[in-house]
Protein backbone atom coordinates (compact mmCIF):
# COMPACT_ATOMS: atom_id res chain seq x y z
CA UNK A 1 0.00 0.00 0.00
CA UNK A 2 1.49 3.29 -1.08
CA UNK A 3 -0.24 6.08 0.81
CA UNK A 4 1.56 8.83 -1.02
CA UNK A 5 0.56 7.59 -4.46
CA UNK A 6 -2.04 9.55 -6.40
CA UNK A 7 -5.48 7.98 -6.66
CA UNK A 8 -5.07 7.36 -10.37
CA UNK A 9 -1.99 7.55 -12.58
CA UNK A 10 -2.15 7.27 -16.33
CA UNK A 11 1.29 6.77 -17.77
CA UNK A 12 1.88 6.85 -21.52
CA UNK A 13 -1.44 5.17 -22.27
CA UNK A 14 -2.01 4.26 -25.92
CA UNK A 15 -4.67 2.23 -27.69
CA UNK A 16 -4.65 0.80 -31.19
CA UNK A 17 -7.67 -1.08 -32.50
CA UNK A 18 -7.04 -3.90 -34.94
CA UNK A 19 -3.67 -4.64 -36.50
CA UNK A 20 -1.78 -4.33 -39.78
CA UNK A 21 -3.48 -2.21 -42.44
CA UNK A 22 -6.69 -2.19 -40.48
CA UNK A 23 -5.08 -0.71 -37.38
CA UNK A 24 -6.70 2.43 -36.01
CA UNK A 25 -4.73 4.48 -33.55
CA UNK A 26 -7.44 5.66 -31.19
CA UNK A 27 -5.24 7.01 -28.42
CA UNK A 28 -1.74 8.12 -29.26
CA UNK A 29 -0.31 8.81 -25.83
CA UNK A 30 -2.01 10.11 -22.74
CA UNK A 31 -0.50 10.77 -19.33
CA UNK A 32 -2.04 12.46 -16.31
CA UNK A 33 -2.64 11.89 -12.63
CA UNK A 34 -5.70 12.35 -10.45
CA UNK A 35 -5.28 13.30 -6.80
CA UNK A 36 -7.35 11.80 -4.02
CA UNK A 37 -10.82 13.41 -3.82
CA UNK A 38 -10.19 15.41 -6.97
CA UNK A 39 -12.95 16.05 -9.49
CA UNK A 40 -11.38 15.69 -12.92
CA UNK A 41 -13.27 16.30 -16.12
CA UNK A 42 -12.09 14.95 -19.46
CA UNK A 43 -13.35 16.89 -22.47
CA UNK A 44 -12.62 16.56 -26.15
CA UNK A 45 -14.17 16.86 -29.60
CA UNK A 46 -16.68 14.15 -30.46
CA UNK A 47 -15.13 10.91 -31.60
CA UNK A 48 -11.85 11.68 -29.87
CA UNK A 49 -11.71 8.42 -27.96
CA UNK A 50 -13.04 9.64 -24.61
CA UNK A 51 -14.97 6.45 -24.11
CA UNK A 52 -11.96 4.41 -25.21
CA UNK A 53 -9.90 6.22 -22.60
CA UNK A 54 -12.45 5.52 -19.91
CA UNK A 55 -12.67 1.85 -20.81
CA UNK A 56 -8.89 1.62 -20.54
CA UNK A 57 -8.92 3.47 -17.21
CA UNK A 58 -11.50 1.06 -15.82
CA UNK A 59 -9.77 -2.09 -16.99
CA UNK A 60 -12.73 -3.07 -19.15
CA UNK A 61 -10.38 -2.92 -22.13
CA UNK A 62 -6.63 -3.52 -22.16
CA UNK A 63 -4.45 -0.62 -23.30
CA UNK A 64 -2.01 -1.26 -26.15
CA UNK A 65 0.79 0.59 -24.42
CA UNK A 66 1.46 2.43 -21.20
CA UNK A 67 0.09 1.76 -17.77
CA UNK A 68 -2.75 2.75 -15.48
CA UNK A 69 -2.16 2.63 -11.74
CA UNK A 70 -4.82 2.95 -9.06
CA UNK A 71 -3.32 3.90 -5.68
CA UNK A 72 0.04 2.79 -7.05
CA UNK A 73 -1.16 -0.67 -8.13
CA UNK A 74 -1.10 -1.50 -11.85
CA UNK A 75 -4.54 -2.20 -13.18
CA UNK A 76 -5.49 -5.48 -14.80
CA UNK A 77 -9.26 -5.52 -14.33
CA UNK A 78 -11.66 -3.08 -12.73
CA UNK A 79 -10.34 -2.60 -9.21
CA UNK A 80 -12.47 -3.29 -6.19
CA UNK A 81 -12.71 0.34 -5.14
CA UNK A 82 -13.76 1.70 -8.52
CA UNK A 83 -17.33 2.16 -9.70
CA UNK A 84 -18.55 3.24 -13.12
CA UNK A 85 -21.63 5.13 -14.25
CA UNK A 86 -22.19 4.57 -17.96
CA UNK A 87 -23.81 6.93 -20.43
CA UNK A 88 -26.60 4.62 -21.48
CA UNK A 89 -28.49 3.81 -18.28
CA UNK A 90 -30.99 1.68 -20.22
CA UNK A 91 -28.12 -0.64 -21.14
CA UNK A 92 -26.34 -0.64 -17.85
CA UNK A 93 -29.19 -1.37 -15.44
CA UNK A 94 -30.56 -4.90 -15.53
CA UNK A 95 -34.21 -4.73 -16.64
CA UNK A 96 -35.13 -8.03 -14.95
CA UNK A 97 -34.03 -6.77 -11.56
CA UNK A 98 -35.85 -4.25 -9.39
CA UNK A 99 -34.03 -1.08 -8.44
CA UNK A 100 -32.97 -2.64 -5.14
CA UNK A 101 -31.79 -5.81 -6.81
CA UNK A 102 -29.78 -3.78 -9.29
CA UNK A 103 -28.03 -2.03 -6.44
CA UNK A 104 -27.55 -5.24 -4.47
CA UNK A 105 -26.16 -7.24 -7.39
CA UNK A 106 -22.59 -5.81 -7.33
CA UNK A 107 -22.55 -6.28 -3.55
CA UNK A 108 -22.92 -10.07 -3.75
CA UNK A 109 -19.17 -10.51 -3.89
CA UNK A 110 -18.57 -8.34 -0.86
CA UNK A 111 -20.20 -10.87 1.46
CA UNK A 112 -21.83 -8.25 3.65
CA UNK A 113 -24.35 -9.19 6.29
CA UNK A 114 -27.99 -8.49 5.50
CA UNK A 115 -28.31 -5.46 7.69
CA UNK A 116 -25.24 -3.74 6.30
CA UNK A 117 -26.32 -4.53 2.76
CA UNK A 118 -29.83 -3.22 3.31
CA UNK A 119 -28.54 -0.03 4.87
CA UNK A 120 -26.19 0.56 1.91
CA UNK A 121 -29.12 0.17 -0.47
CA UNK A 122 -31.47 2.38 1.53
CA UNK A 123 -28.85 5.07 2.12
CA UNK A 124 -27.73 5.25 -1.48
CA UNK A 125 -31.31 5.44 -2.76
CA UNK A 126 -32.00 8.18 -0.27
CA UNK A 127 -28.85 10.02 -1.34
CA UNK A 128 -30.06 10.19 -4.94
CA UNK A 129 -33.60 11.10 -3.90
CA UNK A 130 -35.26 7.82 -4.81
CA UNK A 131 -36.05 6.42 -1.38
CA UNK A 132 -39.43 5.07 -2.54
CA UNK A 133 -38.38 3.53 -5.84
CA UNK A 134 -36.62 0.41 -4.51
CA UNK A 135 -39.28 -2.09 -5.48
CA UNK A 136 -39.84 -0.71 -8.96
CA UNK A 137 -38.20 -1.80 -12.17
CA UNK A 138 -35.80 0.52 -14.03
CA UNK A 139 -38.05 0.64 -17.09
CA UNK A 140 -40.86 2.00 -14.93
CA UNK A 141 -38.73 5.08 -14.21
CA UNK A 142 -37.86 8.13 -16.30
CA UNK A 143 -34.40 8.47 -17.85
CA UNK A 144 -33.20 10.84 -15.16
CA UNK A 145 -34.43 8.51 -12.42
CA UNK A 146 -32.73 5.56 -14.06
CA UNK A 147 -29.45 7.42 -14.10
CA UNK A 148 -30.01 8.22 -10.42
CA UNK A 149 -30.36 4.49 -9.82
CA UNK A 150 -27.08 3.90 -11.66
CA UNK A 151 -25.45 6.50 -9.42
CA UNK A 152 -26.99 4.90 -6.32
CA UNK A 153 -25.61 1.55 -7.44
CA UNK A 154 -22.16 3.11 -7.72
CA UNK A 155 -22.45 4.74 -4.27
CA UNK A 156 -23.61 1.57 -2.52
CA UNK A 157 -20.49 -0.11 -3.87
CA UNK A 158 -18.49 2.30 -1.66
CA UNK A 159 -15.86 3.17 -4.24
CA UNK A 160 -12.78 5.33 -3.72
CA UNK A 161 -12.94 6.39 -7.32
CA UNK A 162 -15.94 6.96 -9.53
CA UNK A 163 -15.70 6.97 -13.33
CA UNK A 164 -18.55 8.62 -15.18
CA UNK A 165 -18.83 8.29 -18.96
CA UNK A 166 -20.94 11.15 -20.34
CA UNK A 167 -23.56 10.17 -17.78
CA UNK A 168 -25.99 13.01 -18.50
CA UNK A 169 -25.59 13.25 -22.28
CA UNK A 170 -28.99 11.80 -23.09
CA UNK A 171 -30.99 13.72 -20.49
CA UNK A 172 -32.92 16.97 -20.87
CA UNK A 173 -31.37 20.22 -19.65
CA UNK A 174 -33.31 20.51 -16.39
CA UNK A 175 -32.68 16.90 -15.32
CA UNK A 176 -29.09 17.34 -16.33
CA UNK A 177 -28.60 20.38 -14.11
CA UNK A 178 -30.23 18.55 -11.18
CA UNK A 179 -27.95 15.55 -11.60
CA UNK A 180 -24.85 17.76 -11.94
CA UNK A 181 -25.69 19.30 -8.58
CA UNK A 182 -26.39 15.88 -7.14
CA UNK A 183 -23.00 14.65 -8.35
CA UNK A 184 -21.25 17.63 -6.72
CA UNK A 185 -23.10 17.06 -3.46
CA UNK A 186 -22.30 13.36 -3.41
CA UNK A 187 -18.65 14.06 -4.17
CA UNK A 188 -18.67 16.42 -1.20
CA UNK A 189 -20.51 14.04 1.14
CA UNK A 190 -18.68 10.85 0.20
CA UNK A 191 -15.28 12.40 -0.57
CA UNK A 192 -14.96 10.19 -3.61
CA UNK A 193 -12.50 10.86 -6.45
CA UNK A 194 -14.36 11.49 -9.69
CA UNK A 195 -13.21 11.17 -13.30
CA UNK A 196 -15.99 12.59 -15.42
CA UNK A 197 -15.93 12.31 -19.20
CA UNK A 198 -18.08 14.77 -21.12
CA UNK A 199 -18.24 16.62 -24.42
CA UNK A 200 -20.09 19.51 -22.78
CA UNK A 201 -17.65 22.30 -21.92
CA UNK A 202 -20.08 24.15 -19.61
CA UNK A 203 -20.67 20.99 -17.68
CA UNK A 204 -16.95 20.34 -17.36
CA UNK A 205 -16.18 23.86 -16.08
CA UNK A 206 -19.13 23.77 -13.68
CA UNK A 207 -18.14 20.45 -12.12
CA UNK A 208 -14.37 20.17 -12.24
CA UNK A 209 -11.39 20.98 -10.10
CA UNK A 210 -9.30 20.39 -13.19
CA UNK A 211 -10.08 19.78 -16.83
CA UNK A 212 -8.08 17.72 -19.29
CA UNK A 213 -8.73 18.70 -22.90
CA UNK A 214 -8.01 16.07 -25.52
CA UNK A 215 -7.11 16.39 -29.20
CA UNK A 216 -8.98 14.55 -31.98
CA UNK A 217 -7.75 11.08 -32.96
CA UNK A 218 -5.14 9.89 -32.42
CA UNK A 219 -5.80 11.37 -29.04
CA UNK A 220 -3.24 13.24 -26.96
CA UNK A 221 -3.59 15.61 -24.05
CA UNK A 222 -4.13 19.05 -25.54
CA UNK A 223 -4.04 20.99 -22.32
CA UNK A 224 -4.81 20.89 -18.62
CA UNK A 225 -6.88 23.69 -17.13
CA UNK A 226 -7.18 24.39 -13.42
CA UNK A 227 -10.69 25.40 -12.43
CA UNK A 228 -10.45 27.51 -9.28
CA UNK A 229 -14.08 28.58 -9.13
CA UNK A 230 -15.37 28.82 -5.56
CA UNK A 231 -17.34 25.96 -4.02
CA UNK A 232 -20.12 25.16 -3.34
CA UNK A 233 -21.09 25.86 -6.91
CA UNK A 234 -24.49 26.98 -8.04
CA UNK A 235 -26.13 26.70 -11.44
CA UNK A 236 -26.92 30.41 -11.47
CA UNK A 237 -24.26 32.32 -9.56
CA UNK A 238 -21.30 30.17 -10.57
CA UNK A 239 -22.20 30.38 -14.21
CA UNK A 240 -22.58 34.18 -13.96
CA UNK A 241 -19.02 34.65 -12.71
CA UNK A 242 -16.68 36.31 -15.19
CA UNK A 243 -14.13 33.61 -14.35
CA UNK A 244 -16.62 31.00 -15.50
CA UNK A 245 -16.94 32.65 -18.91
CA UNK A 246 -13.19 33.02 -19.11
CA UNK A 247 -12.52 29.36 -18.27
CA UNK A 248 -15.24 28.27 -20.64
CA UNK A 249 -13.55 30.19 -23.45
CA UNK A 250 -10.18 28.77 -22.52
CA UNK A 251 -11.42 25.20 -22.62
CA UNK A 252 -13.38 25.85 -25.79
CA UNK A 253 -10.25 27.07 -27.57
CA UNK A 254 -8.32 24.03 -26.42
CA UNK A 255 -10.99 21.64 -27.59
CA UNK A 256 -11.58 23.36 -30.91
CA UNK A 257 -7.86 23.96 -31.36
CA UNK A 258 -8.24 27.70 -31.78
CA UNK A 259 -5.58 30.22 -30.86
CA UNK A 260 -6.27 33.32 -28.76
CA UNK A 261 -7.73 35.26 -31.71
CA UNK A 262 -10.20 32.51 -32.42
CA UNK A 263 -8.68 31.31 -35.70
CA UNK A 264 -7.68 27.68 -36.11
CA UNK A 265 -4.18 27.10 -34.88
CA UNK A 266 -1.51 26.08 -37.41
CA UNK A 267 -0.61 22.90 -35.54
CA UNK A 268 -1.81 20.92 -32.58
CA UNK A 269 0.64 22.83 -30.42
CA UNK A 270 0.17 26.19 -32.05
CA UNK A 271 -1.49 28.27 -29.33
CA UNK B 1 -69.22 -2.33 -22.92
CA UNK B 2 -65.58 -1.50 -23.20
CA UNK B 3 -63.22 -2.58 -25.94
CA UNK B 4 -61.73 -5.40 -23.92
CA UNK B 5 -65.05 -7.12 -23.29
CA UNK B 6 -66.01 -6.76 -26.95
CA UNK B 7 -62.74 -8.36 -28.05
CA UNK B 8 -63.13 -11.15 -25.50
CA UNK B 9 -66.69 -11.72 -26.73
CA UNK B 10 -65.48 -12.01 -30.32
CA UNK B 11 -62.74 -14.38 -29.19
CA UNK B 12 -65.29 -16.69 -27.61
CA UNK B 13 -68.01 -16.25 -30.22
CA UNK B 14 -65.86 -17.12 -33.25
CA UNK B 15 -65.04 -20.74 -32.30
CA UNK B 16 -68.64 -21.26 -31.11
CA UNK B 17 -69.89 -20.11 -34.50
CA UNK B 18 -67.44 -22.42 -36.28
CA UNK B 19 -68.66 -25.36 -34.19
CA UNK B 20 -72.27 -24.38 -34.80
CA UNK B 21 -71.65 -24.13 -38.53
CA UNK B 22 -69.91 -27.50 -38.57
CA UNK B 23 -72.76 -29.02 -36.55
CA UNK B 24 -75.46 -27.67 -38.89
CA UNK B 25 -73.56 -28.58 -42.04
CA UNK B 26 -72.84 -32.14 -40.89
CA UNK B 27 -76.19 -32.81 -39.20
CA UNK B 28 -77.81 -35.85 -40.77
CA UNK B 29 -74.78 -36.39 -42.98
CA UNK B 30 -74.79 -39.82 -44.59
CA UNK B 31 -71.26 -39.46 -45.96
CA UNK B 32 -69.18 -41.82 -43.87
CA UNK B 33 -66.08 -39.61 -44.17
CA UNK B 34 -67.86 -36.61 -42.70
CA UNK B 35 -69.97 -37.95 -39.84
CA UNK B 36 -72.30 -35.55 -37.99
CA UNK B 37 -70.53 -33.46 -35.38
CA UNK B 38 -72.89 -34.77 -32.73
CA UNK B 39 -71.74 -38.28 -33.56
CA UNK B 40 -68.08 -37.24 -33.32
CA UNK B 41 -68.70 -35.57 -29.97
CA UNK B 42 -70.49 -38.52 -28.47
CA UNK B 43 -67.69 -40.82 -29.68
CA UNK B 44 -65.24 -38.32 -28.22
CA UNK B 45 -66.93 -38.59 -24.84
CA UNK B 46 -67.01 -42.37 -24.92
CA UNK B 47 -63.43 -42.64 -26.09
CA UNK B 48 -61.48 -39.92 -24.37
CA UNK B 49 -63.53 -39.25 -21.19
CA UNK B 50 -61.82 -41.22 -19.80
CA UNK B 51 -61.74 -44.66 -21.30
CA UNK B 52 -58.49 -44.42 -23.24
CA UNK B 53 -56.75 -41.82 -21.12
CA UNK B 54 -54.62 -44.36 -19.29
CA UNK B 55 -53.95 -46.57 -22.28
CA UNK B 56 -53.27 -43.96 -24.99
CA UNK B 57 -53.29 -40.33 -23.85
CA UNK B 58 -50.96 -40.68 -20.88
CA UNK B 59 -48.28 -42.72 -22.71
CA UNK B 60 -48.41 -40.27 -25.62
CA UNK B 61 -48.01 -37.25 -23.39
CA UNK B 62 -45.28 -38.89 -21.33
CA UNK B 63 -43.31 -39.40 -24.55
CA UNK B 64 -44.00 -35.91 -25.70
CA UNK B 65 -42.99 -34.21 -22.49
CA UNK B 66 -39.94 -36.43 -22.01
CA UNK B 67 -38.66 -35.40 -25.43
CA UNK B 68 -39.66 -31.80 -24.89
CA UNK B 69 -38.06 -31.60 -21.44
CA UNK B 70 -34.87 -33.22 -22.69
CA UNK B 71 -34.70 -30.74 -25.55
CA UNK B 72 -34.66 -27.92 -23.00
CA UNK B 73 -32.28 -29.66 -20.59
CA UNK B 74 -29.82 -30.32 -23.39
CA UNK B 75 -30.55 -27.39 -25.70
CA UNK B 76 -30.23 -24.52 -23.22
CA UNK B 77 -26.89 -25.46 -21.59
CA UNK B 78 -25.41 -26.52 -24.92
CA UNK B 79 -26.69 -23.35 -26.56
CA UNK B 80 -25.19 -21.18 -23.81
CA UNK B 81 -21.85 -22.95 -24.19
CA UNK B 82 -21.83 -22.64 -27.97
CA UNK B 83 -23.05 -19.06 -27.78
CA UNK B 84 -20.26 -18.05 -25.42
CA UNK B 85 -17.36 -19.93 -27.00
CA UNK B 86 -16.63 -18.66 -30.46
CA UNK B 87 -14.33 -21.51 -31.45
CA UNK B 88 -16.96 -24.05 -30.53
CA UNK B 89 -19.49 -22.16 -32.61
CA UNK B 90 -17.25 -22.13 -35.66
CA UNK B 91 -16.50 -25.83 -35.26
CA UNK B 92 -20.06 -26.98 -34.65
CA UNK B 93 -22.01 -24.75 -37.02
CA UNK B 94 -21.71 -27.02 -40.11
CA UNK B 95 -22.54 -30.12 -38.08
CA UNK B 96 -25.61 -28.51 -36.56
CA UNK B 97 -26.80 -27.21 -39.90
CA UNK B 98 -26.39 -30.67 -41.43
CA UNK B 99 -28.27 -32.58 -38.75
CA UNK B 100 -30.94 -29.91 -38.68
CA UNK B 101 -31.48 -30.19 -42.41
CA UNK B 102 -32.49 -33.87 -42.24
CA UNK B 103 -36.30 -34.07 -42.40
CA UNK B 104 -37.35 -35.44 -39.00
CA UNK B 105 -39.45 -38.43 -40.18
CA UNK B 106 -36.35 -39.69 -41.98
CA UNK B 107 -34.85 -40.27 -38.54
CA UNK B 108 -37.53 -42.81 -37.66
CA UNK B 109 -36.05 -45.80 -39.52
CA UNK B 110 -32.70 -45.08 -37.89
CA UNK B 111 -34.39 -44.74 -34.51
CA UNK B 112 -36.14 -48.08 -34.93
CA UNK B 113 -32.93 -49.84 -35.87
CA UNK B 114 -30.96 -48.40 -32.99
CA UNK B 115 -33.57 -48.07 -30.26
CA UNK B 116 -36.31 -50.51 -31.31
CA UNK B 117 -39.98 -49.61 -31.56
CA UNK B 118 -40.54 -48.70 -27.92
CA UNK B 119 -40.75 -45.54 -25.93
CA UNK B 120 -37.10 -44.56 -26.23
CA UNK B 121 -37.30 -44.40 -30.02
CA UNK B 122 -40.27 -42.03 -29.81
CA UNK B 123 -38.64 -39.83 -27.20
CA UNK B 124 -35.48 -39.79 -29.30
CA UNK B 125 -37.36 -38.65 -32.39
CA UNK B 126 -39.16 -35.90 -30.47
CA UNK B 127 -35.93 -34.79 -28.85
CA UNK B 128 -34.02 -34.71 -32.13
CA UNK B 129 -36.57 -32.35 -33.60
CA UNK B 130 -37.42 -30.18 -30.60
CA UNK B 131 -33.74 -29.73 -29.71
CA UNK B 132 -32.83 -27.48 -32.63
CA UNK B 133 -35.19 -24.56 -32.11
CA UNK B 134 -34.17 -24.46 -28.44
CA UNK B 135 -30.49 -24.73 -29.33
CA UNK B 136 -30.50 -22.16 -32.14
CA UNK B 137 -32.55 -19.62 -30.23
CA UNK B 138 -30.39 -20.02 -27.15
CA UNK B 139 -27.22 -19.47 -29.18
CA UNK B 140 -28.73 -16.35 -30.76
CA UNK B 141 -29.98 -15.11 -27.41
CA UNK B 142 -26.62 -15.54 -25.72
CA UNK B 143 -24.78 -13.87 -28.58
CA UNK B 144 -27.23 -11.01 -28.58
CA UNK B 145 -26.79 -10.04 -24.93
CA UNK B 146 -26.43 -6.27 -24.74
CA UNK B 147 -22.67 -5.60 -24.34
CA UNK B 148 -23.44 -2.72 -21.97
CA UNK B 149 -25.01 -5.14 -19.50
CA UNK B 150 -21.92 -7.35 -19.56
CA UNK B 151 -19.71 -4.27 -19.10
CA UNK B 152 -21.75 -3.31 -16.07
CA UNK B 153 -21.37 -6.76 -14.57
CA UNK B 154 -17.65 -6.88 -15.32
CA UNK B 155 -17.03 -3.38 -14.03
CA UNK B 156 -18.59 -4.38 -10.71
CA UNK B 157 -16.49 -7.53 -10.59
CA UNK B 158 -19.48 -9.84 -10.68
CA UNK B 159 -18.26 -13.46 -10.65
CA UNK B 160 -18.38 -15.51 -13.85
CA UNK B 161 -21.03 -17.70 -12.32
CA UNK B 162 -23.27 -14.77 -11.40
CA UNK B 163 -22.68 -13.21 -14.81
CA UNK B 164 -23.93 -16.39 -16.40
CA UNK B 165 -26.89 -16.99 -14.09
CA UNK B 166 -28.03 -13.43 -13.52
CA UNK B 167 -27.00 -11.58 -16.66
CA UNK B 168 -26.53 -13.87 -19.67
CA UNK B 169 -29.42 -16.26 -19.00
CA UNK B 170 -32.06 -13.64 -18.17
CA UNK B 171 -30.93 -11.47 -21.08
CA UNK B 172 -31.25 -14.45 -23.44
CA UNK B 173 -34.51 -15.63 -21.87
CA UNK B 174 -36.89 -13.96 -24.35
CA UNK B 175 -35.11 -15.72 -27.21
CA UNK B 176 -34.93 -19.01 -25.33
CA UNK B 177 -38.66 -18.87 -24.65
CA UNK B 178 -39.33 -18.27 -28.33
CA UNK B 179 -37.32 -21.40 -29.14
CA UNK B 180 -39.06 -23.44 -26.48
CA UNK B 181 -42.42 -22.39 -27.83
CA UNK B 182 -41.52 -23.76 -31.27
CA UNK B 183 -40.15 -26.91 -29.62
CA UNK B 184 -43.46 -27.41 -27.82
CA UNK B 185 -45.55 -27.51 -31.00
CA UNK B 186 -42.93 -29.63 -32.78
CA UNK B 187 -43.02 -32.09 -29.87
CA UNK B 188 -46.76 -32.58 -30.30
CA UNK B 189 -46.38 -33.09 -34.05
CA UNK B 190 -43.54 -35.57 -33.67
CA UNK B 191 -45.40 -37.39 -30.91
CA UNK B 192 -48.17 -38.16 -33.40
CA UNK B 193 -45.82 -39.05 -36.26
CA UNK B 194 -43.72 -41.35 -34.10
CA UNK B 195 -46.88 -43.21 -33.06
CA UNK B 196 -48.01 -43.79 -36.60
CA UNK B 197 -45.07 -46.07 -37.29
CA UNK B 198 -44.56 -49.42 -35.58
CA UNK B 199 -46.66 -48.58 -32.59
CA UNK B 200 -49.34 -50.28 -30.54
CA UNK B 201 -50.70 -47.45 -28.48
CA UNK B 202 -50.92 -43.68 -28.24
CA UNK B 203 -53.14 -41.03 -29.79
CA UNK B 204 -51.38 -41.14 -33.15
CA UNK B 205 -51.71 -44.92 -33.25
CA UNK B 206 -55.38 -44.65 -32.32
CA UNK B 207 -56.15 -42.24 -35.18
CA UNK B 208 -54.36 -44.36 -37.75
CA UNK B 209 -55.97 -47.56 -36.47
CA UNK B 210 -59.43 -45.96 -36.52
CA UNK B 211 -58.90 -44.88 -40.11
CA UNK B 212 -57.76 -48.36 -41.14
CA UNK B 213 -60.81 -50.00 -39.57
CA UNK B 214 -63.20 -47.40 -41.01
CA UNK B 215 -64.07 -46.12 -37.53
CA UNK B 216 -64.29 -42.64 -38.99
CA UNK B 217 -65.99 -40.85 -36.05
CA UNK B 218 -63.25 -42.26 -33.80
CA UNK B 219 -60.61 -40.94 -36.19
CA UNK B 220 -62.23 -37.52 -36.08
CA UNK B 221 -62.44 -37.62 -32.29
CA UNK B 222 -58.67 -38.20 -32.13
CA UNK B 223 -58.05 -35.18 -34.32
CA UNK B 224 -60.31 -33.07 -32.14
CA UNK B 225 -58.44 -34.27 -29.06
CA UNK B 226 -55.08 -33.27 -30.58
CA UNK B 227 -56.44 -29.85 -31.44
CA UNK B 228 -57.65 -29.35 -27.89
CA UNK B 229 -54.36 -30.56 -26.38
CA UNK B 230 -52.27 -28.32 -28.64
CA UNK B 231 -54.43 -25.35 -27.78
CA UNK B 232 -54.21 -26.01 -24.03
CA UNK B 233 -50.42 -26.45 -24.15
CA UNK B 234 -50.06 -23.14 -25.91
CA UNK B 235 -52.28 -21.41 -23.38
CA UNK B 236 -50.29 -22.85 -20.49
CA UNK B 237 -47.03 -21.92 -22.14
CA UNK B 238 -48.17 -18.37 -22.81
CA UNK B 239 -49.16 -18.01 -19.16
CA UNK B 240 -45.76 -19.23 -17.95
CA UNK B 241 -43.97 -16.99 -20.41
CA UNK B 242 -45.96 -13.91 -19.44
CA UNK B 243 -45.00 -14.49 -15.85
CA UNK B 244 -41.34 -15.28 -16.44
CA UNK B 245 -40.79 -12.46 -18.92
CA UNK B 246 -42.89 -9.84 -17.21
CA UNK B 247 -39.89 -7.49 -17.19
CA UNK B 248 -39.36 -8.01 -20.90
CA UNK B 249 -42.91 -7.16 -21.89
CA UNK B 250 -42.94 -4.23 -19.47
CA UNK B 251 -39.64 -2.86 -20.75
CA UNK B 252 -40.76 -3.19 -24.35
CA UNK B 253 -44.02 -1.43 -23.64
CA UNK B 254 -42.13 1.30 -21.84
CA UNK B 255 -39.76 1.78 -24.75
CA UNK B 256 -42.38 2.10 -27.44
Amino acid sequence: MTDGAPMLEVDGLGKIYGSGDQAVRAIDEISFTVARSEFLCVVGPSGCGKTTLLRCLSGLMPATSGQVRVEGRPLDRTPEDMAIVFQDYSRSLFPWMTVEENIAFPLRRKRLDRKKKQSLITDSLEAVGLADAGKRYPWQLSGGMQQRVAIARALAYEPQILLMDEPFASLDAQTRADLEDLTLKLRHDYGVTVVFVTHDIDEAVYLADRIIALTPRPTRVRGIIEVDLPRPRDQLTTKELPEFAHLRGQVYRQVRQLDEEGTPAASAHGS
Amino acid sequence: MNRRTVLLGIQIAAPVLVLLGWGLWSAGSANIFYPPLTKILSVFRETWLFDRVGSDVVPSLVNMFSGFALSILIGVPLGVLIGLVRKLRTALAPVIEFVRAIPPPALIPFGIVVLGVGTSMKVFIILMVALFPVLMHTIDGVRGVEPGLLDSARAYRVSRRDQLLHVVLPAAAPQIFAGVRVALSLSLILMVISEMVASTRGIGYFILEAQRTFAIPEMWSGMVLLGILGYLFNLAFAAIERRALRWHHGARKGAS
